[in-house]
């Protein structure tokens, strides 16, 4: 476990079960899930199509409701807030990636790097720190062009800045890969793992690619709604 | 702070694709240009008619009194008029003539003015052609009409002899503005100063003479207060102003009020729905934009922010597009209708009105924003995972406490839509009927959208084997998650209702202004005829006669009882009461060419009983049913008839049938024919004197002047009507379109699917054509009925006309809506039938 992990949990589940009602058919996808992630803890969530990976991670960051059971995020009770109280609550403790990039078309890749910023409020010298990220992303060249000019690759690494520019204390990233080819993948992966170890904070991440759980320290393997494992990442990798 | 990016992402969005938005500031702009366009030229328009209408009686406002005044009273209504405008007053009698070749007397009748002031609105025609205080320079000077010199035998320049003294006549008057102004109207006109009347002695105490005080108000003085200030210092007058000059004008203006009213409405909302259905695509088109700012932190109320600021400038830039096609408008207008008609009315550019439809446009477009802007609360941050966000929809939680913004949302459209009703129309009565229906038809709408999906999916269910592929997946459409069709049936069938309202209304209030109006058949007026038979025979053998002499009998009666009740104690205003002391019987034989039969039947030809048919107007006013038993007062008899029948007067009959009785039921009372015939106004002097040859006792009034004018401002409403209605109808078809073409974004996905399945273009266009269909053919049927029951409504409480449910265009409208959302649907999707599959869905 690296060193920088520390002991006191950034995020704790409890009981976690999510349920979707469309009569008569009752899904429950989460069953009933508990596990607690440490600060600087690199979490890999993996699991085989229609694991309830994605929805776990939706919980986690307060974009949808639970059915019952709880979540605590850096302290903060999360499973009973109000819907702008959860955006706020994202706006500056939470960092995100998709598969699909997620860029707003008509910002600049400058702008949308700034934009959490701006709904948080927060604009002190973040445009300064856009600068930053846009240079560690090695885009610096393409920030003020638009999505639509820009690669799959090069959008992936614009989506990356824009989840550290209000330094959040936890990162989360779904299948951030996925829609890359392998060279862009690889980039985007090692920028991923480098902001999170200068950042410092705690990420995690939903897959269900075993080379990009690899650089976890730690795996839960979702089965059916239910944790099939929860191992540090090497011997989880030889379970699966 | 975040105002900035959201002004940003705003702009950018709007100008990403102008194409996409340019029918939303279109639909503002149809709106706010017929609100300001027509409002505007409707207030012009209505000017012109009052102005027309204040001729008829040459004042805003007159006092009528066959009683002598005093001087106290005198003086006070000098005060007034020094107050309030202008005052002159004009004495009327009639009384003997004779001329030196004309030496048995006739009679006359007689008019005092003060040629300075009078008349107060309109102008006189005399010959020679000047004013008439230039005519009548001394109190011996008169001018008459035409008929008088031809009946006394004296050229202009000859004399006159009145009451003892000879006047010398200076000219001839043709018109005058306010000839049937008071009862001494029909005859032989001689027109004088005051001072030359005194000269006559012919006004003295307890002589028939009536005094006619005319007052022209300043513009800020309020008609019923006048009114009540005037009877005040004389309780026992007869007032009356400009809106009862002529039924006619008065009913045309206050028709064509409540029509424009209504149009504007109409157009407004129509608009403001279009924008709507507009904004509902572009909010869902943009669900992915809206779930990743969620996720990245973004509160419901900021992104609300950048939405309603879209809306705000789009309302704005359709508002100001608006008011210029607004103004085009009111300023064609007259250009358009001057080949018609001579006499224009001034069009002044009134900031007021544009101003007032901007900022209604705005607001109704902001209003109408309001659902999907409160469905951004909905859209759930976790859709950023899901692959195709477009087939979520803007849809409502199911939670309760989750409804209650969505519900304050539609209050608060309702309450707006309730206060721009009734600020547009200017009633609360209109306001709240129109929101009414507006509200029972959008619930009924979505219910019967409801059921109809129900209907479609039981179908699929229960007949899925036996149903073509096409028909099935047809029908599956309409209620597949993500589709619009709840909300374009609803959009559609308003959209229709409103549509087909215009045109029904239109008709309506046509029919109603043309019917009240003289018409062209009879321009030459006969009263008190004895005999009518020889006078028809006599009539109708002249040169120049167009038309058929209809000749009708009346007597003066008073209805006294309805049922056994006295009308005093009946519900009826006293305006009606106060009819029903003088009212005019005709009588009629068979059923007269001009009635129809509504309810009841007519009785035979030789029928003696006292039977009684009344008008449909009648039946309204005095609240009469066929089974009525009504006393009657006639010539010192009394007479109680069952009412047998209720007819429709046809539209432009010269005489006038309110109350009939059997011919014979009278027989042996005094009845007193009139009635009209239409000449060749070069021929009327003649046969006035071929008629004053055989019956000196018979009036002959020539009307053809003063009828022409009422019928030119009954023309003038009934063109605007029309021209007004077609606008706000091709308004209406465009935002239809709309609404149909706006489920564009949708099907894009749907046709690269089904055509990577396999689907052939024209599988494909049966699909959807099947879609369009049913969602056509729906909103039209329940829209056509929506329509016809508002014009039912309208109709009976507002305009006052007979309105019978039209099958007809019921029909045509199904069809009609059934081809146009065909159209529509693929003029708007045409394109996609083109697209490559592979490039929408790598675009995804």
């Amino acid at each position: 476990m690296p060193s920088s992990i520390d002991q006191q949990p950034v995020i704790e589940v409890r009981q976690l079960v999510k349920v979707i009602e469309n009569p008569p058919a009752r899904v429950e996808i989460l069953k009933g899930l508990t596990f607690s992630v440490p600060r600087g803890q690199f979490l890999a969530i993996m699991g085989v199509s229609g694991s309830g990976k994605s929805t776990l991670l939706g919980l986690l960051a307060g974009l949808d409701t639970v059915t019952s059971g709880s979540i605590v995020l850096d302290g903060v009770e999360i499973s009973d807030m109000k819907e702008d109280q959860l955006a706020r609550l994202r706006g500056q403790k939470i960092g995100f990636v998709f598969q699909s990039y997620q860029l707003v078309p008509t910002l600049t890749a400058e702008e949308n790097i700034l934009l959490p910023a701006e709904l948080s409020g927060r604009n002190g010298n973040s445009r300064q720190r856009a600068k930053d990220l846009l240079q560690r992303v090695g885009l610096t060249n393409r920030s003020h062009h638009y999505p639509v000019q820009l690669s799959g690759g090069e959008q992936q690494r614009i989506a990356l800045a824009r989840a550290f520019i209000t330094q959040p204390p936890i990162l989360m990233a779904d299948e951030p890969t996925g829609n890359l080819d392998t060279a862009n993948g690889q980039h985007v992966l090692d920028l991923l793992v480098q902001l999170n170890r200068e950042e410092k904070t705690t990420l995690v991440l939903v897959t269900h690619d075993r080379k990009l759980a690899e650089y976890a320290d730690r795996i839960i393997t979702l089965r059916d709604g239910s944790i099939l494992s929860d191992e540090l990442a090497n011997r989880a990798l030889e379970v699966i | 702070m975040f105002f900035r990016t959201a002004a940003k992402i705003a702009w950018r969005d709007l100008h990403a694709a102008p194409g996409k938005f340019l029918f939303v500031v279109l639909a503002v702009a149809i709106g706010v240009a017929a609100l300001s366009g027509v409002k505007g030229f409707g207030y012009a328009f209505k000017g012109m008619l009052l102005k027309n209408a204040k001729q008829l009686i040459a004042a805003d406002v007159q006092a009528q009194t066959w009683n002598d005044v005093t001087s106290d009273q005198l003086s006070a209504l000098q005060k007034l008029a020094q107050k309030d405008g202008m005052l002159t007053r004009v004495t009327e009698t009639v009384s003997m003539a004779a001329s030196p070749n004309q030496r048995v007397p006739l009679l006359v009748s007689v008019k005092g003015v003060d040629p300075t002031a009078y008349p107060l609105y309109g102008t006189l025609t005399l010959s020679p052609a000047c004013s008439l205080s230039q005519l009548l320079r001394n109190d011996s000077d008169v001018v008459v009409s035409p008929e008088l010199l031809l009946r006394f035998k004296v050229p202009v320049s000859g004399t006159i002899r009145l009451g003892g003294q000879d006047f010398h006549i200076v000219g001839e008057l043709i018109t005058e503005p306010d000839r049937l102004a008071s009862g001494f109207g029909p005859g032989m006109r001689i027109m004088m100063t005051r001072a030359g009347l005194d000269r006559t002695g012919l006004i003295q105490y307890g002589s028939r003479a009536a005094q006619r005080f005319l007052f022209k108000l300043k513009p800020n003085i309020d008609l019923d207060t006048m009114r009540a200030q005037l009877k005040t210092i004389l309780p026992r007058v007869f007032i009356s102003d400009y809106r009862e000059g002529s039924p006619a004008v008065g009913r045309a203006i206050d028709n064509t009020t409540t029509f424009l009213s209504l149009i504007s409405l109409i157009a407004l909302i129509v608009g403001a729905l279009g924008v709507a259905m507009a904004m509902y695509s572009h909010l869902q088109q943009r669900m992915d934009t809206i779930a990743t700012m969620k996720a990245v932190g973004a509160r419901a109320r900021q992104i609300m922010q950048i939405y309603l600021m879209q809306t705000l400038w789009l309302g704005i830039a359709g508002g100001i597009i608006g008011v210029a096609v607004g103004a085009l408008v009111q300023k064609s207008f007259p250009w358009l209708i001057q080949r018609v008609f001579a006499f224009l009315p001034a069009v002044p550019w009134d900031w007021s009105f544009s101003l007032q439809g901007m900022s209604l446009g705005v607001l109704a477009t902001l209003l109408f924003t309001v659902p999907p802007l409160l469905g951004i609360r909905n859209v759930r941050p976790s859709l950023v995972f899901r692959r195709n966000m477009a087939d979520a929809a803007l849809e409502d939680r199911k939670h309760w406490r989750d409804k209650v913004p969505s519900v304050a949302g539609a209050l608060l459209i309702l309450a707006g839509f309730s206060g721009i009703a009734v600020w547009l129309s200017g009633s609360w009565k209109m306001g709240g009927y129109f929101i009414a229906g507006l509200t029972a038809s959008i619930l009924l709408l979505a219910a019967v959208a409801a059921v109809l999906l129900l209907v479609m999916r039981f179908c699929v269910k229960t007949y899925s084997a036996k149903l073509p592929p096409v028909l099935r997946h047809g029908f599956a459409n309409l209620y597949r998650p993500g589709n619009q069709a709840k909300s374009v049936l609803v959009a559609l069938g308003i959209g229709v209702m409103f549509t087909l309202s215009t045109y029904l209304l239109q008709r309506t209030v046509l029919r109603q202004v043309i019917s009240e109006g003289p018409g062209r058949e009879g321009n030459l007026f006969l009263l008190d005829i004895r005999n009518s038979s020889a006078i028809t025979n006599l009539i109708e053998s002249e040169p120049g006669v167009t038309g058929k002499v209809e000749l009708v009998g009346y007597i003066v009666s008073r209805m006294l009882e309805k049922n056994g009740i006295s009308i005093d104690q009946l519900r009826l205003s006293n305006i009606r009461k106060d009819q029903l002391q003088t009212i005019r019987i005709t009588t009629a034989t068979g059923l007269p060419n001009s009635l129809q039969i509504q309810r009841g039947r007519w009785w035979s030809p030789d029928a003696t009983e006292p039977q009684l048919a009344v008008s449909e107007q009648a039946q309204r006013d005095f609240h009469l049913r066929v089974g009525d038993r009504v006393k009657f007062q006639v010539a010192g008899r009394f007479i109680t008839a069952p009412l047998v029948a209720v007819f429709r007067r046809e539209q432009r009959a010269p005489v006038r049938y309110d109350l009939v009785f059997p011919q014979y039921a009278l027989k042996g009372m005094p009845v007193v024919y009139y009635g009209a015939v239409h000449v060749e106004p070069s021929k009327i002097p003649q046969i006035e004197e071929a008629i004053f040859d055989r019956f000196p006792t018979v009036t002959v009034m020539d009307l053809a002047d003063v009828l022409h004018r009422i019928q030119e401002a009954v023309d003038q409403v009934a063109l605007v009507v029309r021209f007004l209605a077609l606008f706000a109808i091709v308004a209406g078809i465009i935002i239809l379109s709309s609404s149909v073409a706006g489920t564009r974004y949708r099907r894009i996905r749907e046709v690269a699917i089904l055509k990577t399945l396999g689907a052939t273009r024209r599988r494909i266009t049966n699909i959807f054509s099947i879609e369009f269909s049913i969602l056509g053919a729906t909103a039209g049927l329940i829209g056509g009925i929506l329509a016809n029951l508002f014009t039912r409504i309208i109709s009976d409480r507002f305009i006052d006309a007979p309105f019978d449910f039209d099958w007809i265009s019921l029909v045509i409208v199904v069809f009609a809506t059934a081809l146009l959302a065909n159209a529509a649907g693929w003029l708007a999707s045409a394109r996609i039938l083109d697209q490559r599959p592979l490039e929408v869905l790598r675009g995804e």
